[in-house]
């Protein structure tokens, strides 16, 4: 296709196309077996016109690909565009970019391989536990490239690997069984590595072979980085974002404080092999590093291109497409919004051991249901699907089942401890980088 | 809809799967077209989407085989009929399935207002209405999100055996958050209403229903967190959808037995639920969002009887379980869109209603809570857990609904919190439009839906 004549051709507005081509492996277990083998393809793009006077803003997807299909598109988006009234704002011009780390060599030299070996290997290692066995499992290699252009000369392409890796362990047997289900995404083999990330699920699955309901009461919680993910990636996203404060929703204000004084968070566009990380936002502008909470009071919001120039500011390459269920190879299916890139917690002083060390009475969360905090209120609420007990500096019976509840912003005024080694914990829609965080008074629902 | 285009690659699909020599082989055409307009106090959005795919899968002793693609052309048909019989081959190539007897079909749903015959301009000026009319209801109101949708997806299934379908299923959504604030406390509420539905769903939207929403928004700005622990608990017709759609929907999945992730496995036939308790499965309901004509492995549409009078009757299959269980098929493998894996899904998973009449059943009750919008929820199929979410609800104390309540969490033991039902009322049916994911992938439209329930759990 010769997007640039056809486009230029088809709309005398501004356009903009972002255009994704993937390749994917998934294989999936049952078992000791392969439950199924899925290859695909794909390759689609999403074209958006801004119309100069009006603002108006129209946008068409499309995964066909010829001129005609790709004029038929632009032309509708451009028909929409005339129909709209938004903010005025103009697409970014080209500017330089920095450097960033984003493709891993053994993914992109042969991504079904790696799939294949990966899930074997992960198969045999959950195969030498006695109590623990592997009920379900899925791991997936992609190579997906980005490219955008617009009407202004800006053009940008970059080619990104990821690795996604799903495990449903059964712990038990019987009508007593219960189970761990993780799952994670990486951009490179080595951050997920089987010998590594197995027996560490294994460990936390064993963990919950004696367990017990918890009782109802305000507790000290030790959260996983998956969980601190969950809980504040969200919570954290939109209040720092020029949206909310355009909105007039969001809780934070400069220099106010916000958090316990070890909390320090950067949105981190450029760090190396997270899930969000590029050289460009998903509208070309350069992804950088923005200084959100330090030391526990809030610094700097995110701006996309349309917030930037309607709040007179600087745009800090958060203009992300993203939406529910969309994965890393559809984003071309959706409208770039104000969010973050890499949420990255600094971390603290002590290990995770010296935290449990530390800890009288309370509970380390490995993982819950499904926390998916409201993003404005930032109340929250989730069965605990995986935990343990400490008693006096020892982790001792696992604990499944109760809930726990209460507001991200409420608990970040309650850190009483950071551990000193941050891990990446992309999920599809999100990349962070965090620790395990420890904090005061948080609610546990069980048994009375 | 490009009639002629979809046609040819049937017609491709029909002849080049014909020559291929593997037991069982079949390929899925899809073509989705969507028109969402949002509407906040920041700007509108349009957009217009057309997405294509075509898949092909074969089934062995080694599993499932996929080869997919967004290029639907005869080439790319030809080139992933031949990974798959590569990859095949490889392996042995016996398979046990459950055929349905071949099909020919070629349908569409029926709506009453269909969305494409009405100007973009037309529907663009509905938002806006929405929008304005929300807006001045109350000084609180700091933002009101309309989002519209309507969708058309455009599905054909070619199998070895002989089976050549295709449907038409057109879906529309309207759906409203009105988000509030008041000094420092800021809060929202929502809702959202659609189906296999025209445009009938957003021209036929009372103003009552916006009203309420905005009344309710602002009741939550003096919400409290509910109280904790073990309660009684009064569930509206939407929550009680979901936990059927969590306990019953997904720990049915027949797939999750077979990989040894069900503790429903050996309980057909059982007790599970109080004897008040009978869920249905329905793909055939007419309207509702989770509606087809027949599932992604060729099996008409039905309603299957899921849990009867507290008994458990049937798990949920695809023709794989099908014959591995030795049970009939219930119409139930889907996909997200030509991508992604077919799996067994629920399509509108429902209560039915009891005898009692919802006021009566507060008027009986002397502490608890009642919990209302549902937000989302979770299965745990083999721990036998689950987890709902709801927007808000009130306090109950002595018959009588007093304090609103902020978002409430329910978790528990499936088996208790079904067998703890001891009231199901007569009135307030309602299938709500939902979306389901298996596990947090591979989403499909779904409805859940019943009257109101009375039961314990642990609350949070």
């Amino acid at each position: 296709m010769n997007i640039t004549a056809v486009l230029d051709k088809t709309t005398r507005a501004q356009w903009e196309i972002y255009i994704q081509h993937s390749t994917r492996t998934d294989v999936q277990l049952r078992g000791s077996k392969r439950e199924a083998l899925i290859r695909q393809e794909n390759t689609g793009y999403g074209v958006r016109v801004i119309l100069p006077r009006s603002g108006g803003a129209g946008v068409g997807y499309s995964s066909c690909n010829s001129d005609t299909d790709l004029e038929a598109t632009a032309k509708r988006a451009h028909d929409l565009a005339k129909l709209n009234r938004s903010p005025l704002f103009e697409l970014p011009a080209k500017r330089k970019l920095p450097q960033t780390k984003t493709a891993d060599r053994r993914i992109l030299a042969d991504s079904e391989r790696v799939a294949k070996d990966y899930a074997d290997e992960a198969q045999a290692l959950i195969s030498e536990e006695k109590e623990i066995s592997l009920t379900y499992g899925k791991v997936r290699t992609y190579i997906v490239e980005n490219q955008i252009i617009n009407s202004r000369g800006l053009a940008c392409k970059s080619v990104g690997t990821y690795l996604y890796v799903e495990m449903t362990l059964k712990i038990g047997s019987g009508t007593s069984a219960t189970e761990f289900w993780p799952s994670r995404y990486s951009r490179r083999v080595s951050d997920l590595e089987p010998t590594n990330i197995i027996p560490e699920w294994l460990k936390i699955a064993r963990s919950c072979l004696k367990r017990h309901p918890p009782r109802t009461k305000q507790t000290t919680m030790i959260l996983s980085p998956a969980v601190v993910c969950d809980i504040f990636v969200p919570t954290i996203g939109f209040h720092s974002s020029a949206e909310a404060l355009n909105l007039n929703l969001s809780a934070f204000k400069k220099h106010q404080h916000v958090a316990s004084e070890e909390l320090t968070i950067v949105d981190d566009g450029l760090y190396p092999y997270s899930l969000r990380t590029n050289s460009f936002d998903d509208e070309g502008q350069p992804q950088q590093k923005t200084r959100l909470i330090e030391k526990g009071v809030f610094k700097n919001y995110i701006y996309d291109q349309l917030h930037a120039q309607a709040m007179d500011a600087k745009p800090t390459g958060n203009g992300i497409r993203t939406g529910f269920g969309i994965d890393v190879d559809e984003r071309y299916q959706t409208i770039p919004a104000n969010d973050n890139t890499n949420l990255t917690f600094s971390g603290g002083d002590q290990s995770l051991e010296e935290l449990i060390q530390d800890t009288k009475d309370g509970l380390i969360i490995y993982q819950a249901a499904w926390l998916n905090p409201d993003r404005i209120t930032t109340r929250f609420g989730s069965e605990i699907r995986n935990a343990q007990e400490i008693k006096n500096g020892e982790l001792v019976q696992g604990v499944v089942g109760g809930s726990l509840s209460g507001s991200a912003f409420e608990l970040m005024k309650g850190i009483s401890g950071i551990s000193d080694r941050p891990e990446v914990v992309s999920g599809y829609a999100f990349g962070c980088v965090a620790p395990y965080i420890r904090l005061e008074g948080v609610q546990i629902s069980g048994s009375s | 809809m490009n009639n002629r285009e979809s046609d040819s690659v049937i017609g491709d699909l029909h002849e080049l799967l014909r020559a291929v020599d593997l037991p069982y082989v079949d390929g899925l055409y899809d073509w989705q077209t969507q028109l969402a307009i949002r509407k906040n106090k920041e700007r509108e959005n349009t957009s217009s989407r057309s997405i294509k795919g075509v898949s092909v899968r074969s089934h062995s002793e080694s599993g499932w085989t996929y080869s997919s693609s967004n290029k639907v052309g005869r080439s790319t048909i030809r080139k992933l009929i031949n990974q798959l019989k590569k990859e095949t081959r490889r392996s042995n190539a016996k398979s046990k399935l459950a055929l349905p007897d071949p099909v020919r079909i070629d349908t569409k749903t029926p709506v009453k207002k269909d969305p494409l015959e009405i100007p973009i301009e037309e529907k663009l000026q509905r938002v806006r209405e929405i929008y304005d009319l929300a807006r001045q209801m109350d000084s609180r109101i700091v933002d009101v999100r309309v989002a519209y949708a309507e969708t058309v997806i455009d599905r054909a299934l070619v199998t070895s055996n002989g089976t050549q379908a295709r449907q038409l299923i057109p879906r529309t959504r309207i759906s409203m958050e009105i988000v509030v604030k008041e000094n420092d406390s800021t809060d929202s509420d929502n809702l959202s209403l659609g189906g296999t539905v025209g445009y009938e769903v957003v021209d036929d939207l009372p103003e009552e229903k916006i009203s309420e929403l905005v009344k309710s928004a602002v009741e939550q700005l003096k919400a409290v967190a509910p109280p904790t622990g073990v309660q009684t608990v009064i569930l509206d017709p939407g929550t009680v959808g979901t936990v059927c759609h969590e306990s019953f929907g997904h720990g049915l999945e027949a797939d999750q037995a077979l990989r040894g992730r069900s503790y429903l496995k050996d309980m057909l036939g059982k007790k599970v639920a109080s004897d008040l308790v009978t869920i249905y499965e329905d793909s055939s309901l007419e309207g509702a969002q989770g509606s087809y004509y027949f599932d992604d492995d060729g099996v008409k549409s039905r309603k299957n009887t899921l849990v009867e009078n507290g008994v458990l009757i049937s798990f949920l299959h695809d023709i794989e379980t099908g014959a591995a269980m030795n049970a009939p098929l219930t119409g139930s493998s889907r996909t997200q869109n030509a991508a992604h894996r077919r799996f067994i899904r629920m399509s509108n998973t429902y209560a039915k209603p009891g005898e009692r009449k919802l006021d009566d059943i507060v008027r009986d009750t002397k502490r608890g809570v009642m919990m209302m919008r549902w937000q989302f929820g979770i299965e745990d199929p083999l721990g036998g857990g689950m987890q709902v979410v709801s927007k808000k609800g009130y306090i109950i104390e002595n018959g009588v609904t007093t304090k609103p309540l902020k978002s409430i969490t329910l978790t528990g033991r499936v088996l208790e919190v079904l067998g703890n039902v001891d009231a199901v009322s007569s009135d307030g049916f309602f299938v709500d439009p939902g979306t389901c994911g298996k596990g947090s992938e591979d989403y499909v439209p779904v409805g859940s839906g019943g009257t109101w329930w009375r039961t314990k759990a642990v609350i949070g």
